[in-house]
């Protein structure tokens, strides 16, 4: 039962017992079943946000006063002034673990003011000295410099400043042709933080807010953090990767009660999706495969075994979750979880028959025409498993869901056609047959409903 | 006692907090105090209208690819670090003499040459308050032009030492640019 029905039912229970429908006593045992819920603390909430927007207006505010008459003053003041936030910050933080450690609104604004401070004086440094910004090299030391502050004081807007700063530089740096593979070991450093918060309550509006930032975060620096040596492996790594968030949604994040609290199911069955229709087009699977593998200096072959270890521990990963699914019985998420295989054999399939220039040779077309063909009528199929789904569990959402990802799949093939699917006669004949197979089942499963109403 | 702890892992987190930009402090105090002064002229920045706010962006001649002698030009790859060695042209601003890829024993200048293969200007930005930036910035624009003719001079000064090294100021028609944008506010007066 969801939190908000649950604090319903408290609500209503000392009605129950003064009209006498159940005793006290039962009433307790109610109430020792569900467990203590902690109400939502609004004003707690409301405290520690305002707190830590005038933390950091605080820090900001400070700079700006620093900035007036900053010319004229002597290198060497410039010098302490660049320190005296960052010490200030230091010492309410030492303040607050040591008197303040209970209050939440304490460590969070102190910790968001220190981490401004620590970005603020280095950047105040770099200008002094007129050092030559190299952004990725600060953001690194920066977020290095903040991260115990997580563990330390708790912070969860620390830690979600981590979790974007980390993404970040991961783009920075990709960009200037460094290694981003140190990506995954900052991430690392975060792995015990979230588990505490799940443990602790994995619905929290706190845990949300970092499974989404996290969720994000992932999808953006899978595909920066690779090497791009194997042309097309992002593919494999990306239905994977989708998979993956999707099934661990399924299986522990399953009881929240709307969709913004099951960030991991939402954004994997997005990104299924969505890369569902990407890949029923033809240039993902373009110049892909081993024939055409990058032999340019730009790209790093020592750096792209990171790519391959990426890869193959997705794929672990996906195998365990869904030997994991099957040993609870959890067959639902393999409707889902069927589509890195799907994909997969298509890459293996267009890596094997497909040589180096794509010119469109008979064995290459009848290839791409499988591979299309499969992964349209795998659309098609999530889009009523979908449907029927929602309409059994009475979830509006899954029903519209469904018939958009159905709509969407119709008006791709209608108007945006490319290829063999340019087939008007082909197009036509499948059309029709689809057609009378949603019309048959209409059919049937409305003489199924007249029987069960009687 | 979980508490001593954490106070304890806290402490010696300010200290590395602090730590890392004193020693910033540290390594640019000691180039200013105790490297060597070279002056080196510099040229307008393209594109000129970019505000840009609390710096001037410095453009540098003298240290471009086509200084670097022509048998020496294949060993910079894309990327690559390597030591500039200075030399004083008549007019008396530095420039690269020469290049080498191991550590030379003449005065030097560590620089690196870019993915795009442009060697990157290690005094791109000189920082000044956001009030008199635009200003400077104009008339760096319009006596760097005229340095390059000599009709001006207009130049950087910078401490280097092992390799590495910092703005000490920029000069405008051969005087301290704050003076220069203060002559020209008493004229406003």
């Amino acid at each position: 039962m969801s939190k908000k029905n649950i604090l319903w039912l408290y609500g209503e229970l000392p009605k129950l017992v003064a009209k006498g429908v159940f005793s006290a006593d039962t009433s307790n045992k109610i109430q020792d079943y569900y467990g203590n819920i902690e109400k939502k603390d609004f004003g707690q909430l409301i405290l520690t946000i305002f707190a830590t927007i005038g933390a950091v207006l605080i820090g900001l505010g400070i700079i700006l006063l620093f900035a007036f008459n900053w010319d004229k003053l002597e290198r060497s003041i410039k010098v302490l002034l660049a320190f005296l936030p960052l010490v200030i910050s230091q010492i309410i933080v030492l303040f607050v673990l040591l008197k303040k450690k209970e209050s939440p609104v304490w460590r969070e604004s102190s910790s968001v003011f220190l981490t401004a401070t620590v970005g603020a004086s280095i950047a105040l440094i770099s200008q002094i000295y007129n050092i030559p910004g190299n952004f990725g090299d600060f953001l690194l030391a920066w977020i290095l410099l903040i991260v115990p502050l997580t563990y330390l004081l708790d912070s969860n807007i620390v830690s979600l400043l981590y979790l974007i700063g980390i993404t970040s530089w991961s783009g920075y740096a990709q960009a200037e042709g460094e290694q981003s593979l140190l990506f995954w070991f900052l991430l690392a450093i975060l792995i015990p933080k979230l588990i505490i918060k799940y443990r602790e309550n994995k619905y929290s509006n706190i845990s949300v807010y970092l499974s989404w930032t996290l969720a994000i975060c992932l999808t953006i620096s899978i595909g920066i953090t690779l090497e791009k040596v194997l042309p097309g492996l992002w593919i494999i790594i990306y239905s994977s990767f989708f998979t993956v968030l999707y099934i661990t949604g399924f299986l522990w994040f399953n009881e929240a009660p709307s969709i913004i609290q099951k960030p991991f199911h939402t954004i994997g069955s997005l990104g299924i999706i969505i890369l569902g229709f990407i890949l029923t087009y033809n240039w993902p699977w373009r110049g892909i495969g081993w024939h055409n593998i990058r032999y340019d200096e730009r790209f790093d072959h020592y750096a792209a075994v990171g790519d391959y270890i990426i890869t193959i521990g997705i794929i672990l990963l996906l195998l365990f979750l869904i030997i994991y699914s099957f040993k609870k019985k959890e067959l639902n998420v393999l409707f889902f979880g069927i589509f890195p295989f799907i994909v997969l054999i298509g890459y293996l399939l267009v890596s094997s028959y497909f040589d180096k220039d794509y010119k469109l040779n008979s064995s290459e077309e009848e290839v791409s025409i499988i591979i299309h063909l499969l992964l349209n009528a795998y659309l098609l199929f999530i889009g009523i498993f979908t449907i029927i789904f929602g309409t059994k569990n009475r979830k509006i959402l899954l029903t519209n869901g469904g018939t958009l990802i159905i709509s969407v799949l119709i008006c791709l093939r209608f108007v945006f056609v490319e290829e063999f699917f340019e087939n008007l006669k082909f197009r036509g004949i499948i059309f029709v047959l689809i057609g009378v197979c949603f019309i048959v089942a209409n059919v049937f499963i409305a003489k199924r409903i007249k029987r069960s109403e009687k | 006692m979980k508490k001593h702890i954490n106070i304890i892992i806290f402490i010696i987190l300010a200290v590395i907090q602090i730590a890392i930009p004193v020693q910033m402090v540290i390594v640019r105090e000691n180039i200013l105090n105790k490297g060597k002064l070279y002056k080196i002229q510099v040229r307008p920045v393209d594109p000129y209208d970019i505000f840009r706010g609390r710096y001037v962006a410095i453009n540098i001649e003298g240290f471009d690819y086509n200084n670097i002698p022509v048998h020496k030009r294949n060993l910079l790859k894309e990327g690559t670090e390597f030591y500039a060695i200075l030399g004083i042209n008549k007019n008396g601003y530095a420039y690269i003499k020469d290049i080498s890829i191991d550590k030379p024993d003449e005065e030097y200048l560590l620089m690196e040459n870019d993915l795009n293969n442009r060697i990157k200007n290690p005094f791109d930005r000189f920082y000044m308050n956001q009030e008199i930036a635009p200003e400077a910035e104009k008339l760096y624009q319009e006596y760097s032009r005229d340095s390059i003719n000599h009709d001006s001079k207009t130049y950087i000064t910078v401490r280097i030492k092992e390799g590495k090294g910092t703005i000490e100021d920029l000069y405008i028609n051969d005087k301290p640019f704050y003076q220069m944008i203060n002559n020209l506010k008493e004229e406003d007066k």
